[in-house]
């Protein structure tokens, strides 16, 4: 018999080593990063029986199955369950729920099968209370304001957010929609952008344009001076006025000073302090809901992102849902309460509507 | 990447709901590892609708059963487990993967073309899976299923064994020479060589 990639061998025999690359949480997270510290001389090895794991994950769904089939299946135990419970429960106890059934399909049909529903992570009935941030649409841009004296976090669409500094805006294309995602930016922020290779996403202040690699960074000025520092991932930083575009690569723990005077970018490293003040004060608000109005569900998703939402308070008064959908984009939050109320939405001039019927 | 990896169920939490009879732990359940036991079960039985029933009598069972089975189960495990029993009961013994099953793959996957062409189309990622799933439809029909219930399902050794009825030890053995017999057909076409060589795997 031929070898394989034998130094993987030990890792791939190992239960948790693909528990991790398979399962990964915060738990074995933590194990495996100190494993690595301890063992950094394996770490490529470490790096080829993942890829290889992952690799076979990927190629081996042993068979695509019918929706068809998986609905009847459904279809049969919710009539098991409903009719246990009516003779366990006389008492009607779930009018107000949502039948989890018609729950669960929305999110497939949106997620192919990643599937977000937590009906008991949250047992309070919070509603976050997203940005106090002034916004107006100028030139087909929306252009949103932080006029508070506190941090503010300003949600994208695309899933990215902006923790915004005391008198800091952006000005962006409410949807995001074009090949490049782009946001102008005045003043301090924090920025934490949501992955996607194929639209990179560009940040313009003035002078300096930063183009994102990577995942989180924040950017001030002082004096004239502009600092980008990275948190996470990787940056890269440009003079906009360079006909030539010379970047410069940023990474974790590492920031760069431009001078609007001398046009010169200098690079520095940052001790421990500073990258704790890097932490924003603000951290964004979770969309969790625990049986909450779809109407002030809606009222908070305004709030975060600034984009008005239409949705009849006489028509969806008795709509109450249960989901987590903070990870979600914009548009697949819609999707999944759409699916759950059974409406559906459209997106016309800068504005959502929402229709649908009465929930019972 | 493997997907549900942000929001896992609390497997355990879970499952304590489930014994104690709430319905809605219940439902995410069957709508969490339904797929995964037909997915699994049509290693046995390709009459789809015979295998509907049983995992539907399956999920039945274990409702109605909940207050004696085990406090502390890694759940699909456990449904896989039991849904093997169950079709070994009603004698269905394990199929090939050709057959029957690959003409039901084949009715959702695109057509069959020339895989050279559809490398050459494709992007390089979907050209690896393409390539490794031919390597794995070439393994024996007890290899396929260890590197599924591995790779794919994630079971610890300890569960693969008491799945196949074989012994610890023998489990890596087995594993061990798919993965050799998956390198062996990956290298016998000169492209997907210098391709795995590109990212270091296998190899």
């Amino acid at each position: 018999m031929k070898h394989f990639g034998e130094d993987t061998w030990d890792f791939i025999r190992d239960d948790r080593f693909i528990q991790w690359v398979l399962f990964p949480d915060a738990e074995n997270n933590t194990w495996w990063e100190q494993w690595m510290a301890a063992h950094p001389e394996q770490i490529p090895v470490l790096e080829k029986a993942r890829g290889m794991v992952l690799m076979l994950h990927e190629s081996t769904p042993p068979a695509p199955v019918n929706d068809q089939l998986l609905e009847e299946v459904y279809a049969a135990l919710d009539q098991e369950v409903a009719k246990q419970q009516e003779t366990e429960l006389p008492v009607a106890a779930s009018v107000k729920r949502l039948s989890p059934y018609r729950w669960w399909w929305a999110a497939a049909a949106i997620l192919g099968g990643i599937v977000l529903v937590s009906i008991y992570l949250k047992k309070e009935n919070k509603t976050p209370i997203a940005g106090q941030l002034k916004s107006h649409t100028e030139d087909q841009q929306l252009i949103r304001v932080n006029n508070t004296g506190e941090n503010q976090v300003a949600w994208l669409t695309d899933g990215s957010s902006v923790v915004l500094k005391a008198g800091a805006s952006i000005k962006h294309d409410a949807f995001l929609q074009h090949s490049q995602r782009e946001v102008y930016l005045k003043g301090d922020a924090f920025f934490d952008i949501a992955k996607d290779a194929a639209r990179p996403f560009v940040v313009y202040t003035p002078k300096v344009g930063i183009r994102v690699l990577g995942t989180s960074f924040s950017v001030s000025e002082v004096n004239g001076t502009l600092t980008v520092t990275v948190k996470t991932g990787k940056i890269a930083v440009y003079n906009l006025a360079d006909k030539k575009q010379q970047s410069y690569i940023v990474t974790p723990n590492h920031q760069i000073h431009f001078n609007a005077l001398t046009a010169v970018f200098v690079p520095d490293s940052l001790d421990r302090r500073h990258m704790e003040e890097l932490q924003p004060v603000v951290t964004p608000p979770a969309f969790a809901y625990d049986n909450t109005p779809v109407i002030s569900i809606f009222k908070a998703l305004e709030s975060a992102y600034s984009i008005k939402i239409n949705a009849s308070e006489d028509v969806f008064a008795k709509c109450m849902i249960t989901t987590n959908i903070t990870n979600e984009t914009f548009e697949n939050k819609l999707k999944i309460i759409c699916a759950a109320i059974n409406a559906s939405y459209t997106i016309s001039k800068g504005q959502v509507y929402i229709t649908g019927k009465p929930c019972s | 990447m493997p997907a549900m990896i942000d929001v896992r169920f609390d497997e355990a939490a879970l499952w304590k709901r489930f014994k104690s009879g709430d319905p809605t732990a219940f439902t995410l359940i069957y709508r969490e590892y339904t797929v995964h036991l037909f997915q699994y079960g049509f290693r046995f039985c390709t009459d789809q609708e015979k295998l509907k029933d049983m995992i539907q009598d399956l999920f039945i069972e274990m409702w109605n059963s909940r207050n004696t089975i085990a406090d502390d189960v890694a759940i699909r495990f456990y449904l896989c487990r039991s849904l093997k029993y169950k079709l070994i009961r009603a004698n269905y013994q394990y199929r090939s993967a050709s057959g029957k099953q690959d003409k039901y793959l084949h009715d959702v996957q695109q057509p069959e073309t020339n895989v050279e062409d559809r490398i050459i189309d494709s992007e390089i990622s979907d050209s690896r899976s393409v390539l490794l799933d031919n390597a794995i439809k070439k393994l024996s029909r007890r290899q396929q299923e260890i590197i599924t219930l591995r790779f794919y399902m994630g079971f610890t050794n300890a569960q693969i064994a008491e799945m196949m009825h074989m012994k610890y030890q023998s489990v890596s053995n087995l594993l061990y020479s798919a993965l050799g017999r998956i390198k062996e057909t990956l290298e016998t076409t000169p492209f997907s060589r210098r391709l795995l060589e590109t990212f270091y795997l296998f190899f």
